[in-house]
């Protein structure tokens, strides 16, 4: 009786031996399952009988059986979890996306060029503690020139033609040639130290690949007792490399506006040609590109605003927007900028 | 200013090679702006700026040369060449206040006559030097005077002796309004203050600007009257500029010329003159001078030199430099110098000009950057700044793309827009006729824009520009920040969503996105599609939608402070449709307004979602649908009081706008 039982389970195990790997969906297992362990299930069956042995017959048996059936549990439940898994996985993979298709559209606009040059340039100074300034695109003669120190009939004025609005009586009024008139009106209204940069629209009359009758300029003021040259390179070499990166030699050259004194024309190495020169034509051969004019505000210009130039120093810079985007993104043709081409726009 | 090497090599010797003393120069304040090769020489051409009048000459140059060599330039005298016969038998000279219109501007005025030239071609190495200088060599008087010029930086005019009536040169302004026909054959009109040089009887040279035909030297010109002045800068250039007259004669006594060199520049024109075209000149010559000029000295502290440039440069590198361009120092006191300014440098009044003397030479690039202290504050911007930053963003994130243009425009854009002719901005010199006015409204540049790319091959379009617009209010030119808008044809077809229009409801949504609804709040100048009439100016055949909204006002619209917060609701709502036929002009918002007034507690919200005309609806009518969502703020709607609710806004909906249920 015992024996027989016991020869019962193991042909039982014989049998899950060898089906249990050729099962090839979660159902055929689900069944054999069902077929030994379900209600009327062979191992069931045989569990029914254990009660059938006599006392001494059925601890022995009933560890050959229970062992057998804590076996072929762990393995049924292990196969199907994997059955029903990788079932699960090609179902899903019949349903799933096609990457490859776009996604919903998501429309993306770009900034202008100039305005994205503004925006850093800005950032920069207001992290350093500049304030911005804005100021009147229409002015007088005097804010744009006298005040300036480039009095009437000055040779300087021909350094910057002027456009002039038309058909006023009285003061002369004219587009602003530079950003300049900025700091007047506000040295005018607020006393050092001041820190400032007016970005904004100026006008001179000239038009070809590098010049537009209109463009784009930051200035820059700082105005305080003890404001030096040197602090004028520190600032200037600063905001450089952070257009333009760390490396960028920049090279300050003597030069002459009339309202800074002493002025300087500041050079960027070359973006093309690095400082190399040779036969680069971005550069002319000099391996150094203009990108900025400066130096110390004169004191005719402290004089015009009530500042004292014995007590206070200061500098000033201007530099074109398009110029350095020209540069930055390697334009070759100013008129792009105002030409609109979405597919030039785009592109920012 | 061009300059030839073998010519600069007259003056001054360099050690290191020439592509190295150019570097210096330009690193110290002359740039050398080309080189090139032109008959057998190198040539340079420097980039002056308008104060440096003084490099207009190769004597000039030479003395920068040796500046940056920390060496002054040291030139030999030019002596009197010997003559024959006293002058006042040949000439006399006055220099007259013409009354009622100033002084005569002339603080100086020599002459020297020379008799029995020969005019012919000057000889080649002459000749030479003027081309490698850009002048066109004329015949070996008039080479003369340009070459003298060139080297010395001293205009100078040769008259034909035989054409001074009465013997006489007198220096005067006009006096009166005249025509004068000038040595190139045109025909001048002056004005009473132009300066003038006139023989016994007419002008016969516009002083410092140019010569007059009726005295001009020929082929059979055997006497000359020599002339070399100083004439006042702002005379001189006011009558160059209004006569749109730059000759070379000008733009150097516009920048001023020595007077105390003008002795020097006669005597080597003299000279000259005799050597290439032979002549014997007077004895003596007139020299009209009659307030030397004295060089200036000006005081400068160092501790002013140190307060500038950030760096103490000792009071001896100080007076080495100055004394490299020619300036005399001496000590003042223990910490200053006293310099004195030769005439030649009319650039130098002041210490600050000194200053800036001092740094070139010593080399802004030894200068070492240094970054200023600055106490702490909160940096300003100006007013709307914040806001047009967000908004140009947001415009962007909402698929625009941002535009700028020029500020000219054409009249015929104002007259487009039906700009008010008297508040237009013209201006006085336009470039053209394109650009005569200003902008008074920012859409006609952006229709330019919408064909540009339309006849690229441009779908759909979505463009703006923030930007000012000029409008005249009496004798004042008022700027307006402004915003345009324009949207046109539709997106690129999509595989899922299809194609998106870009037209009036485009811009209504970007309108409501700025939180501002329909009625505008005093922000929108226009809204609504461009008539296709205006459209035909820009040969725009497709519809284009435009907004224009005041920028300030946008500003002062979306920075209103929002009013605190209110809690969300903590009971679920119920949404209920409704879709009624009503007439077909019947605005959906006058519905909206009228279903959210039926009850203001439960009633939370309304929104259309469904307009239609067409099959099942009459003609003249349309079909508006509503999704209207009803809760209560304190308890749990129940189906009951929002059907009792709907029934009752549905029915006095019917009454009030005559309308039927859609069923």
């Amino acid at each position: 009786m015992k024996q027989e039982l016991i020869d019962r389970i193991e042909s039982l195990r014989q049998e899950a031996t060898a089906r249990l790997s050729t099962f090839q969906t979660f159902k055929e297992a689900f069944d054999y399952k069902v077929s030994l362990l379900g209600r009327q299930g062979k191992l069931t069956e045989i569990l029914k009988t254990l009660g059938n042995l006599s006392p001494t017959e059925r601890p022995e048996a009933g560890r050959v059986v229970n062992q057998f059936k804590q076996e072929i549990e762990t393995s049924l439940s292990a196969l199907l979890t994997q059955l029903e898994a990788s079932e699960k996985a090609q179902k899903s993979k019949k349903q799933a996306f096609d990457w490859t298709l776009p996604g919903d559209p998501v429309l993306r606009g770009t900034l202008h060029p100039v305005t994205q040059v503004r925006n850093e340039i800005e950032q920069i100074f207001l992290e350093l503690g500049f304030s911005i300034a804005e100021g009147p695109e229409v002015e007088t003669d005097y804010y744009n020139f006298e005040a300036l120190n480039v009095p009437p009939d000055h040779p300087a004025r021909d350094m910057q033609d002027t456009f002039f609005v038309g058909g006023i009586t009285g003061a002369p009024l004219l587009l602003r040639t530079h950003t300049s008139p900025v700091q007047i009106h506000l040295m005018e209204k607020v006393k050092p130290p001041v820190a400032i940069i007016a970005p904004g629209a100026v006008y001179r009359r000239d038009s070809d690949v590098s010049h537009s009758p209109m463009f784009h300029q930051i200035e820059g003021l700082m105005v305080d007792t003890g404001i030096t040259f040197r602090d004028l390179k520190g600032v200037l070499t600063l905001l450089l490399h952070k257009i333009f990166g760390d490396a960028l030699a920049v090279r300050f050259r003597p030069s002459f506006f009339p309202f800074t004194e002493p002025s300087a024309e500041v050079d960027i190495e070359c973006v093309l040609c690095h400082g190399k020169g040779g036969g680069c034509g971005v550069c002319k051969r000099s391996g150094f590109l203009e990108i900025l004019g400066c130096g110390m505000v004169d004191p005719a210009v402290f004089k015009a605003v009530g500042y004292d130039p014995k007590k206070v120093s200061g500098f000033a810079f201007g530099m074109g927007l398009e110029r350095i985007a020209m540069l930055k993104f390697g334009i070759d043709n100013i008129r792009a900028f105002f030409e609109s081409d979405r597919r030039f726009l785009e592109q920012f | 200013m061009r300059v030839p090497m073998n010519w600069l090599k007259e003056f001054v010797t360099w050690k290191v090679s020439t592509p190295e003393i150019a570097r210096l120069l330009t690193l110290h304040g002359i740039e050398v702006e080309s080189v090139a090769s032109i008959e057998n020489d190198t040539v340079w051409t420097l980039g002056l700026t308008p104060n440096r009048g003084d490099c207009l000459s190769i004597v000039g140059v030479a003395r920068e040369v040796g500046a940056v060599q920390s060496k002054p330039a040291v030139f030999k005298p030019v002596d009197p060449p010997k003559g024959e016969g006293p002058i006042r038998d040949l000439l006399s000279v006055m220099v007259k206040d013409k009354r009622g219109y100033g002084p005569p501007g002339c603080p100086r005025y020599m002459a020297r006559v020379i008799r029995g030239v020969r005019i012919g071609p000057s000889p080649d190495w002459l000749q030479k030097r003027l081309i490698q200088v850009g002048l066109r060599p004329i015949n070996n008087v008039v080479d003369a005077t340009n070459f003298v010029m060139w080297e010395r930086g001293q205009p100078l005019h040769a008259f034909d002796a035989r054409f001074l009536r009465g013997q006489k040169i007198i220096v005067q302004r006009a006096g009166e309004a005249q025509k004068f026909i000038s040595l190139d054959g045109i025909e001048r009109s002056l004005i009473p203050t132009d300066l003038m040089i006139c023989d016994g009887q007419a002008p016969v040279a516009i002083a410092g600007v140019m010569g007059g035909a009726n005295s001009e030297v020929c082929g059979d010109t055997r006497d000359l009257v020599l002339e070399a002045a100083c004439f006042d800068p702002l005379s001189i250039r006011r009558t160059s500029k209004r006569l749109g007259l730059i000759s070379e004669s000008s733009k150097r006594f516009e920048r001023g010329v020595d007077p105390n060199g003008v002795q020097e520049s006669l005597h080597r024109l003299t000279d000259l003159i005799i050597a290439t075209a032979g002549g014997i000149p007077s004895k003596d010559w007139i020299d009209v001078y009659p307030r030397k000029i004295s060089p200036a000295t000006i005081k400068l502290e160092m501790k002013e030199v140190e307060r500038i440039l950030g760096v103490a440069i000792p009071v001896r590198v100080c007076r080495k430099i100055l004394q490299s361009l020619g300036l005399s120092c001496s000590k003042a006191g223990t910490l200053g110098l006293k310099v004195v300014i030769p005439t030649c440098r009319p650039d130098l009044t002041r210490p600050i000009d000194l200053i800036e003397e001092i740094a070139r030479l010593y080399g802004v690039e030894k200068l070492e950057p240094t970054l200023p202290l600055i106490r702490m504050h909160a940096p300003a911007t100006p007013p709307g700044w914040n806001v047009r930053q967000t908004l140009k963003q947001h415009l962007s994130q909402l698929g625009f793309l941002e535009t700028l243009h020029l500020s000219f425009v054409p009249e015929k854009w104002l007259d487009a827009f039906q700009v008010p002719a008297d508040s237009r901005v013209r201006l006085a010199n336009p470039l053209s006729q394109e650009g005569e006015c200003l902008r008074a409204t920012v859409l006609p540049s952006l229709l330019s824009a919408v064909q540009f790319n339309l006849n690229r091959q441009a779908g759909g379009l979505r463009l703006y520009e923030w930007n000012t617009t000029f409008t005249r209010e009496g004798g004042r030119v008022v700027e307006k920040p402004t915003l345009g808008v324009v949207v046109t044809g539709e997106s690129a077809k999509h595989w899922r969503d299809g194609v998106r229009k870009n037209d009036f409801y485009t811009l209504k949504g970007v309108l409501e996105s700025f939180g501002i609804s329909e009625k505008g709040e005093g922000t929108l100048l226009f809204l609504g599609p461009i008539p296709p009439e205006t459209l035909k100016l820009w040969d725009i055949d497709q519809p284009v939608y435009a907004m224009e909204l005041d920028g300030a006002a946008l500003v002062a619209a979306m920075s209103r402070k929002k009013e605190g917060y209110k809690p969300s609701l903590k009971y679920p709502y119920v949404e209920r449709d409704v879709a009624l036929i009503v007439k077909e002009d019947l605005q959906c918002g006058v519905v909206e307004e009228s279903i959210l007034k039926e009850n203001t507690t439960l009633i939370q919200g309304v929104r259309p979602f469904d307009v239609y005309q067409g099959k099942g609806v009459a003609e003249g009518q349309k079909s508006l649908a509503f999704s209207i969502r009803y809760a209560d703020p304190n308890r749990t709607l129940t189906d009951e009081v929002v059907n009792s609710l709907h029934e009752r806004l549905i029915t006095r909906l019917c009454h009030e706008f005559s309308a039927t249920l859609r069923k």
